[in-house]
């Protein structure tokens, strides 16, 4: 799993993920979001985009840096989600949860 | 042969004449009246004949008898005289009393030649026998004993008075009765003339022609004798000469002490043969100078006479190796005029040689010119041979007893240096033997101490005992003395004038010689022996002495190396030991602290040092903290309490630092900082890291030594190994307390795991017209995933199975919670909605952690055969209808506990005969094999199918078996968890 960060603006952070996103793999993913949020970045946009395995592990990463920028005022937008992750993200109720663009300019645009 | 001629000398002819006619006168008158004219005429002729025929025979008859007589009488004297003594003398006389058979010897005398000397050895004169020998130099004036002695021929004077004009010579002597005839003979053997035999008389003519053929004949004889006499004479002359030299070889050859021998082969010599002065001298060096050992002129001492080779007769027999001979002394260039040869005319000089060995000179003086003929000559080598024989055994038997002293003093030596066990003892007796046996005054034993590296002296004999400093010896450094130093180097005997370094110290002044002899054992010096004053005079002695002196210093080497090895095995052994006591203790304790508590302690006592401290490295927090110590000060342990000093700094303790100084360097000596100078109450320590699984875990700090001295190889071996048990030590309580904690958290698990496991249904229910199997596998000891089932009013069963988002404790904890509230909300609830609904509030609310779960939960009425359920975000089941129809059991929903307010669709669906429904949760539908395959919902549709026309626990197995088979050696990765219930 890879992770490149870059910013877009409005203090807003866009984290590309590639890989499989299960519990183990997760854990650099949120250390490179606590960073963020740590140095006050509570806007934060994933691209799920190269992402083709997420499991219950990667999924309680993600709510729990959703909480955190939540708890900041901020919020976590997912974006790229290929349809396995859109299956699983409608199965676990999340796609209520998150908000989940098509693409980065998609949720750039809005 | 000689007869003959002289037989033909002598006529008797005219005396046989003369008396023949007067007998035939006689027998021819008494017969003449008897007979006639005629008949007497014819008579007379026949008589006349027969006469003449008898006178004839009568005459050769007579010839014959006579010659028969003489012949007789000459033989008679011959015999006598070959058959007579063979002594020169009597032979003489003897000659004599024949010769006066023949003619008239009253006055008569035979001499003989010795060169120019004529020795008469018998003398008659006018019948008186005169005292012989008598000699006469006839070398001026020979007189007719020269004329015969030189012509070789007889002499007949018949009358000095008639004849005096034509004799061949004058007579020797004149006296007042001078003899009137005279006869002279040579005698002679071979070319030689030996001597004269002479008869003279006042009467002239008393000596004939006949006489001279006669006394020819006998003088002949005479001489063969006498020259046997002689050569007889001569020979036993030798062989008395030669048992003089046997006598003296043999008087001689029982003294063994050459000087005592050298005096008595002089003084025999000089009694026995009376030349003049005898002398020997001995060669000493390489030929080249013949040194006086002995002589009969007694002022001559031993040593006081030095000839090079070449001069001199004795030089010259040196350096020509024979016999050097001067009958004329003073004439010969070669002579040397010293002390010996004051009244010298001739002298001879006879080189000692035994073995092509050039022992020595025997020189023999003589007043008397050419008093050194070839037959003294012959008789002084031959006594030469005997000496030298004499002298060499003499000199063997000196070298043996050497030698054998030698033995016995090594055997001594060897003997004393067995017995003592401690460097000490044996050191003293060193001293004492070298000494004793060597022969000097003073003697010093300097041992080597290869840890300090210097030398010290251990025992002193004759010199009084060295100021000793504070470790109870007197020690020298190397670079303090030179000879010392040296002698370490080139492991060589040494003799040099430098003083000792002691010298200074006790204040000797005068220059001294000291022999510097080193023990060497196994290629190292383990000591140097110094002896003072040693004597370097006598080379020869010398020799020996230095030859016992290194036996002494191998021997001593040889034990000293003994004792060395026997302490290094025993402290080896004591470091063993101690080593041991301290695993023993390290074993014995499990408290890490006691364990150090106990090394610290016994660290000072082991290896003598003041203090003694454990720094314990914590890799946690990248410090030092202090463990027990030892020794220090009450400031010291009250500033180590609060020790906990950074890893930077203390650097010198920093792996990179052991990497520098390398994976053998079990210690340094390390210059304190201020503050650790301060605990350990000294600028330097010995810090021995304590190594172990390729770490540092901390570090023995080890204080100064009691004696202020680094602390020596053996000292150090043992804190070595004390360090590493340390370190072991340390070692081990980190394992036991990770292994410890472990175990704790492996026997919470198990704990929690049991908790779990209660919380999760034994049993299926026993619902009607349904069968239930389950299977829960948790991928660790404690699972996230649980099913439940509630027995709800009216015969409705609720059927629930979730699966909490994580692994692990805080999952199972979650789990534990979740089902509690769901088991709670369910009871009075027949809306599986309204349940999970009213579950996500209390969750929510209950939880902060990031948690959340998913929940399918249905109601399930048999009566009704309905089916009505909900999903809080779980994967939706499997509906397999009994003719194979395949539907998922989707419902609208969000996972539990992520937002507080959520809506939960509620689905209702009808159940046949046959038809089974599979819940499950990731854990089977994302069971993955080596590929990352997932075992997926169309694998699990499939397997379910297949087997729906078995029993709900046979479905189960199909499943289970179908993801074990895709999974292979793939380790479970989620949990597991399956319920199929079949409606029957």
């Amino acid at each position: 799993m890879s992770i490149q960060k870059e910013p877009l603006p409005g203090e807003i952070w866009l984290i590309g993920v590639s890989g499989r996103l299960d519990q183990n793999q997760s854990l650099e993913l949120e250390i490179t979001m606590q960073e963020l949020v740590d140095e006050g970045y509570f806007n934060l946009l994933i691209d799920l985009s190269e992402v083709n395995y997420i499991n219950s592990g990667g999924l309680r990463c993600l709510v729990t840096l959703w909480r955190q920028t939540r708890q900041h005022g901020g919020n976590l937008a997912l974006c790229g989600l290929n349809s396995r992750l859109t299956e699983v993200f409608s199965i676990v109720g999340f796609d209520k949860v998150f908000d989940i663009y098509d693409d980065c300019s998609s949720f750039q645009s809005s | 042969m000689m007869i003959v001629p002289a037989f033909n000398q002598v006529d008797p002819a005219s005396n046989v004449l003369s008396r023949f006619p007067m007998a035939l006168n006689i027998f021819l008158q008494e017969n003449f009246n008897q007979w006639q004219s005629t008949y007497l005429l014819i008579l007379l002729a026949t008589l006349a004949l027969s006469a003449i025929i008898l006178y004839r025979r009568y005459r050769s008859r007579r010839l014959l008898v006579e010659r028969i007589a003489e012949l007789e009488q000459l033989s008679e004297a011959g015999g006598a005289i070959v058959a007579a003594e063979l002594d020169v003398i009597a032979l003489c006389k003897l000659i004599a009393e024949q010769a006066s058979r023949i003619i008239d010897t009253t006055t008569f005398q035979i001499g003989l030649f010795d060169d120019e000397l004529y020795e008469i050895y018998y003398w008659s004169i006018g019948g008186q026998e005169q005292t012989t020998p008598v000699s006469f130099d006839i070398s001026e004036k020979s007189g007719l004993v020269g004329w015969v002695r030189k012509s070789k021929q007889s002499l007949l004077v018949r009358d000095f008075q008639k004849e005096s004009a034509s004799l061949p010579a004058t007579p020797g002597y004149i006296n007042e009765n001078p003899p009137r005839s005279a006869v002279f003979l040579p005698l002679v053997s071979g070319a030689q003339v030996l001597g004269i035999v002479g008869a003279q008389s006042a009467q002239p003519r008393a000596f004939s022609q006949k006489d001279l053929g006669q006394l020819t004949i006998l003088a002949n004889q005479a001489a063969a004798a006498i020259a046997n006499a002689r050569m007889y004479q001569q020979e036993r002359t030798k062989s008395e000469y030669l048992e003089l030299v046997s006598q003296i070889a043999h008087q001689v050859s029982a003294i063994y002490d050459l000087d005592e021998l050298l005096n008595q082969v002089v003084e025999l010599t000089n009694e026995t043969f009376s030349f003049g002065s005898v002398n020997i001298f001995i060669v000493e060096g390489p030929e080249t100078k013949a040194v006086i050992k002995a002589s009969t002129i007694s002022d001559l001492k031993a040593d006081s006479l030095i000839i090079d080779a070449g001069v001199g007769l004795v030089g010259t027999a040196v350096a020509t190796r024979e016999t050097t001979l001067s009958n004329n002394a003073r004439e010969d260039d070669r002579f040397l005029a010293d002390a010996i040869s004051e009244e010298t005319r001739a002298e001879i000089s006879i080189p000692l040689i035994v073995d092509q060995d050039l022992l020595g000179v025997l020189d023999v003086h003589s007043p008397n010119m050419g008093a050194f003929t070839s037959q003294e000559r012959t008789i002084l080598e031959a006594l030469a041979a005997q000496i030298a024989v004499a002298i060499n055994k003499a000199q063997q038997l000196e070298i043996q007893r050497q030698q054998s002293w030698i033995t016995m003093a090594q055997l001594q030596v060897a003997e004393s240096l067995s017995q003592p066990s401690d460097i000490e003892d044996l050191s003293q007796t060193l001293v004492r033997l070298t000494a004793l046996l060597v022969g000097s005054d003073k003697c010093a034993l300097l041992l080597w101490d290869k840890d300090f590296t210097f030398y010290r002296v251990m025992a002193e004999f004759g010199i009084p005992t060295l100021v000793e400093n504070s470790n109870g010896h007197f020690e020298i450094n190397l670079g303090q003395w030179r000879a010392l130093d040296a002698v370490h180097v080139g492991a060589e005997q040494l003799t040099t004038s430098q003083s000792p370094p002691w010298s200074t110290s006790i204040g000797q002044e005068q220059q001294q010689v000291f022999m510097l002899q080193p023990m060497v054992a196994q290629g190292r010096v383990l000591g140097v022996l110094v002896l003072e004053e040693f004597d370097l005079l006598d080379a020869q002695e010398q020799g020996g002495r230095s030859e016992l002196l290194q036996n002494i210093a191998n021997q001593g080497a040889q034990a000293i190396d003994n004792i060395q090895l026997q302490m290094a095995q025993q402290e080896e052994a004591w470091v063993n030991t101690a080593l041991l006591q301290v695993a023993e203790a390290v074993n014995k304790l499990t408290d890490l602290n006691e364990i150090l508590d106990s090394i610290v302690r016994m660290v000072p006592m082991l290896v003598g040092v003041r203090s003694c401290v454990v720094l314990i490295r914590d890799e946690a927090q990248q410090n030092y903290r202090a463990g027990p110590s030892h020794g220090l000060s009450e400031m010291g342990q009250g500033l180590l309490a609060s020790f906990e000093v950074d890893l930077s700094e203390f650097p010198l303790l920093g792996t990179q630092d052991v990497d520098r100084i390398g994976p053998d360097a079990a210690y340094y000596t390390f210059k304190l900082p201020d503050w650790m100078h301060t605990i350990m109450d000294s600028e330097t320590a010995d810090i021995f890291p304590l190594h172990a699984r390729a770490q540092i875990v901390g570090t023995l700090v080890v204080g100064p030594t009691l004696n202020g001295r680094p602390l020596s190889g053996r000292r150090l071996n043992i804190v070595t190994g004390i360090a590493q048990q340390a370190a072991v030590a340390v070692v081990n309580h980190q394992l036991y307390l990770e292994s410890a904690e472990r175990h704790r958290i492996e026997q919470e698990l198990d704990v929690a795991r049991s908790i779990q496991a209660s919380l999760i249904p034994q049993q299926p229910p026993q619902i009607p017209s349904s069968s239930v199997a389950t299977y829960w596998q948790a991928a660790r000891q404690v699972s996230g995933d649980f099913f439940d089932f509630m027995s709800l009013a009216e015969d409705h069963w609720g059927i629930a199975i979730a699966d909490v988002a994580d692994k692990g404790v805080p999952a199972a904890l979650f789990m534990a919670l979740s089902r509690t509230i769901l088991r709670t909300v369910a009871f009075n609830r027949l809306s599986p909605a309204a349940v999970l609904e009213r579950s996500n509030q209390l969750i929510y609310g209950d939880t902060t952690s990031d948690l959340f779960v998913t929940v399918f939960y249905a109601i399930w009425h048999p009566e009704s055969k309905t089916l009505t359920y909900a999903s809080g975000g779980h994967n939706p089941p499997v509906l397999i209808r009994q003719d194979g129809t395949v539907a998922m059991l989707s419902a609208k929903g969000i996972a539990l506990g992520v937002l507080e307010e959520v809506e939960i669709a509620q689905e209702q669906i009808e159940l046949h005969n046959g038809d089974l429904v599979v819940y499950y949760t990731d854990g089977v539908s994302e069971a993955m094999n080596e590929d990352y395959d997932e075992f997926g919902m169309e694998r699990l549709c499939l397997v379910a199918r297949n087997a729906r026309t078995g029993t709900a626990s046979e479905v189960v197995e199909a499943i289970t078996a179908a993801v074990a088979d895709h999974a292979g050696d793939t380790p479970q990765f989620d949990d597991i968890t399956l319920v199929v219930m079949k409606y029957e």
